[in-house]
């Protein structure tokens, strides 16, 4: 035995690894699946995978990246919320300072922006790649509609965090957009069929005023950094559970 | 393969990593600042080494410990009271410090007297010079898309004076003063509305008898281009089709007032007539307000004249309507600033037989025009073309009230750049507010054909002078600036003080001039008090001895030292005292109106000597050492001050030596203060 090879079984034995890994290095299949099974993180992965299937042109690692992105939105969002205070007086000061002032400040809400575009684009390539392997058809239906949910919930984040920087392209931009609000059927005040009167509708309730002000500026970042994000994270901790159960990317059943 | 792939994109983004952060490193107010500390250190160690004490050496070497332990950090000046900061001063490290005012830009010390007048910290730099104040980039000047109001260059600035402060005078904001008047002398509240008012003075004349005054043939061309006819005409040419000049001089022929003078026309003006016309000319004086290339005056200078140049009205007027008008001008055309001169119909006849006869050969082929007679169709069509370039915003015309007016001008000068019409030239070069304005005044119809606005009538230069005051024109002024309210008074009537802050500030702590000197309620009486200095000396005076100080009265002993300031620092000094420490009892810009005749003068000779003045003052190397000399006094005083302190010396200049007040009157003063000028050769 070789020293690195001692090392390593040293390492695998010891209780720092069992504690967090549970099990000792796996050495037959049989140990490996047990590990799987019992090991939260491994266990996203299914016991068993064709070859074939690991190969990278059958996803395109899209869903992986779509996730890694949302990990860099939260880290980088995170960090943006140190900075930035959602008050009508504060907001555009705080986003000039970010941007002039804070060290690595245009960086940061760089990456962010950035991020936020790339997530749009590869959740829909997500979307058109599981479509296109008809991986939506039964047992996947549920996952599908879970999926569904997390683009409009990628969209309405975007939608949300186009407000915050409180410029004029912020604010006229959300405007168009409430008023396009105002004209959905049923709960929309300008819309067909309308059941709700101006002030009362699907936009009011957005923007907690007629016109994007200060309580709209409110609303939009609880959404942005708490509401949405966390029903994301529920959905696609849900949504992982799910692929994992529906075998991940075996053959079409 | 897939590993080399992977560790390829691991080396990349940790080298985009690297990237950024050598970026932070470098980002260019950084750069700037360590390149402001280097100069600087190096400025400190150079007067270090021609330190002449101790003390100063320590001092000096202190201060090159602080800069070199000085790290770049972002600068601002916080304006609490605006919810606002300005960083501009993170790059601008100089503006107040006298040593870099030659050093390139962003670095020269900012010209004064304009920091002391607004202490940075209490002012900051936007609500002067515009720009996006929060940022520490080239976005600052305005670059940045959509930024409402970018930095204003330099040559409008005075716009910014303007904003807050109404009265100003000619010699603060001598360009924006010249465009306040070309604004009215041109007429353009005829069309605009500035102020929330449009202007109660019609500046061309009524046209209600206008087929009587002038010929047709004239009208035509003088509507397709007035600058042809006269060169200094205020008429702005409107760039009318061909069509249009027909239907609006037929309508303008309609317009009479005067009965059917058919037996007058027959009037034949002779040579001999014009000869007696023409001593009836020069003897009336009438050269006083026109000018006639044919009789110009002696001398160089020739004052903008009231009343039109009369060379070649032969093409315009007729003759009949000039006869009546010489006869009693305002009942011909009422409002005209013209005089009565009581003529009688044959001198009347004389001297219009003269003005007629002035380039009679270019004129000829109009002479002999057939009676006109207008369409009354077309006439109509021209009513209507009145009313659309709103003729009346200049001319009275009966039966017109009010024509199409242009838009109201209040606020132009914060107007966002988005929302200017730049028409069917969108991607001009540049941009920006003012680069409109001034191609709206040069060559209004360069963004969109068949606008209303006509090209006025400027000279090279006068543009510019006109946007400034334009650019004024900014509903946002700045009342939270001021502690005392809104708009504040012109900066002449504020009391003299202390610079407080800026490059003068600095200088006049360092030298520490309210030592021996007294500004307002504050500072020594070694030296002379300097409340009115600025009123009382010449500039060019003024700047010489503060350079090299050479002792005015021999016999006090307090001398003014010699601090050896370099050219620099003298200009900073001298710009703050020649506008800033101005006595209220002075007048500005009266220089010139004093009679400086050597009868004056002589009178004033006389005086001086039966006053006893030679008894303190020395004067061609006679008389007393008590007082200054009064030899070449005129280099160190203003005539101004100069007629004020004979006035009342006391009230003039405190702890003046010079006690007695003789009493002089007006009259004596001014015979003194010319002696004093120019002496008897």
């Amino acid at each position: 035995m070789t020293e690195g090879e001692h090392f390593k079984e040293k390492l695998f034995r010891s209780q720092l690894w069992r504690s967090v890994f549970r099990h000792p290095y796996p050495r037959s299949p049989r140990e490996e699946r047990r590990r799987s099974r019992t090991n939260f993180f491994l266990h996203l992965h299914p016991p068993v995978i064709e070859r074939e299937r690991l190969k990278i042109s059958q996803t395109w690692g899209l869903g992986g990246i779509s996730f890694l992105l949302f990990l860099i939105l939260a880290f980088s969002g995170g960090l943006l919320m140190f900075y930035y205070r959602p008050s009508v007086e504060h907001a555009y000061h705080d986003m000039k300072d970010l941007e002039y002032v804070v060290s690595f400040g245009p960086f940061l809400r760089n990456l962010h922006r950035w991020a936020a575009h790339a997530m749009v684009i590869t959740v829909i390539a997500h979307m058109a790649r599981v479509f296109y392997a008809g991986s939506y058809r039964p047992p996947r239906e549920l996952n599908w509609v879970v999926g569904i949910s997390l683009l409009v919930f990628t969209l309405l984040l975007s939608f949300t965090g186009y407000l915050l920087p409180w410029d004029q392209l912020a604010y006229w931009a959300v405007t168009v957009a409430t008023h396009m609000v105002r004209a959905a059927p049923l709960i929309g005040a300008d819309g067909p069929l309308t059941l709700v009167r101006s002030g009362g509708d699907l936009s009011a309730l957005l923007l907690g005023a007629r016109t994007v002000s200060a309580p709209s500026l409110l609303r939009f970042y609880v959404l942005h950094v708490f509401l949405l994000p966390l029903a994301m994270a529920a959905l696609i901790a849900f949504h992982f559970w799910r692929v994992r159960k529906d075998r991940m990317i075996r053959k079409p059943l | 393969m897939r590993d080399f792939f992977f560790g390829l994109f691991g080396l990349a983004v940790l080298l985009g990593l690297g990237a950024v952060i050598w970026q932070h490193n470098q980002r260019p107010w950084v750069r700037y600042q360590r390149e402001f500390y280097a100069q600087k250190e190096k400025l400190l160690i150079e007067a270090k080494n021609k330190a002449r004490d101790v003390r100063e050496t320590e001092r000096l070497d202190r201060e090159i410990e602080k800069i070199r332990a000085t790290s770049p950090q972002v600068q601002q000046i916080a304006l609490s009271h605006l919810n606002w900061a300005d960083r501009c001063t993170t790059c601008h490290l100089g503006i107040e410090d006298p040593q870099f005012s030659n050093a390139p830009q962003p670095f020269r010390t900012h010209p004064e007297p304009f920091l002391s007048w607004h202490p940075p910290e209490q002012f900051g730099c936007t609500p002067c010079h515009r720009g996006q104040g929060l940022a520490t980039t080239r976005d600052a000047h305005g670059g940045a898309r959509n930024w409402k109001e970018p930095m204003l260059p330099a040559e409008f600035l005075e716009a910014s004076c303007a904003t807050c402060h109404r009265n100003l005078t000619k010699r603060v904001a001598p360009i924006w003063f010249r465009g306040r008047e070309l604004v009215d002398f041109l007429g353009c509240r005829g069309c605009h509305a500035i102020g929330g008012l449009k202007s109660a003075e019609k500046i061309g004349p009524p046209l209600n008898n206008e087929s009587r005054k002038v010929k047709p043939g004239w009208l035509l061309n003088y509507l397709k281009d007035p600058r042809k006819y006269s060169a200094e005409t205020r008429m702005p040419n409107y760039k009318l089709p061909e069509a249009e000049t027909l239907a609006l001089r037929d309508f303008l022929m309609t317009l009479r007032t005067d009965p059917d003078p058919a037996e007058a026309v027959r009037w034949d003006p002779g040579e001999k007539q014009a000869a007696r016309g023409k001593k009836l000319f020069e003897d009336l004086g009438c050269l006083s307000c026109h000018a006639l290339a044919a009789a110009k005056p002696a001398g160089f200078f020739q004052a903008p004249k009231p009343g039109p140049e009369l060379s070649r009205i032969r093409e315009k007027i007729n003759p009949v309507w000039l006869v009546n008008y010489l006869m009693d001008p305002s009942r011909v055309q009422p409002g005209t600033r013209m005089p009565l001169y009581r003529l009688t119909r044959d001198q009347a006849q004389d001297l219009a037989a003269f003005l007629l006869s002035q380039n009679a050969e270019n004129s000829k082929d109009q002479d002999g025009e057939p009676a006109f007679q207008p369409d009354p169709a077309r006439a109509r069509e021209g009513k209507g073309l009145a009313i659309k370039y709103n003729c009346v915003g200049c001319h009275e015309i009966e039966g017109i009230r009010q024509g199409e007016a242009g838009p109201p001008l209040d606020g132009i000068g914060g107007r966002n750049v988005e929302r200017l019409d730049f028409g069917s030239n969108p991607k001009g070069k540049d941009r920006s507010l003012y680069s409109w304005l001034e191609a709206k005044l040069t060559t209004p119809r360069t963004y969109r054909e068949g606008l209303k606005m006509p090209e006025v009538n400027l000279r090279r230069g006068e543009e510019k002078a006109v946007v400034t005051f334009l650019l004024s024109l900014v509903a946002r002024p700045f009342p939270e600036l001021h502690p005392e309210g809104t708009r504040v008074a012109a900066p002449h009537t504020l009391e003299p003080a202390v610079p407080s802050g800026g490059p003068a500030g600095t200088l006049w702590r360092k030298l520490q001039c309210t030592s021996c000197h007294r500004i307002g309620n504050s500072g020594g009486s070694i030296g002379p008090d300097l409340s009115g200095e600025g009123s009382r000396v010449r500039r060019a005076w003024l700047e010489q001895y503060l350079k090299r100080p050479k002792p005015l009265r021999p016999l006090l002993q307090a001398r003014m030292p010699d601090f050896h300031l370099q050219d620099s620092e003298v200009r900073i000094l001298a710009d703050f005292i020649s506008t800033s420490l101005w006595s209220q009892d002075v007048g500005r810009n009266s220089r010139g109106s004093l009679d400086l005749s050597r009868e004056t003068a002589e009178k004033g000779r006389l005086l001086l000597r039966e006053s006893g003045c030679i008894g303190c003052h020395e004067l061609e190397g006679k008389g007393g050492k008590v007082g200054p000399r009064l030899d070449r006094i005129a280099e160190r005083l203003n005539e101004d001050w100069i007629r004020a302190y004979l006035k009342d010396p006391q009230r003039m200049f405190r702890g003046a030596a010079m006690t007695p007040n003789y009493g002089f009157d007006d009259e004596q003063i001014r015979a003194l203060t010319a002696y004093l000028l120019r002496g008897v050769p």
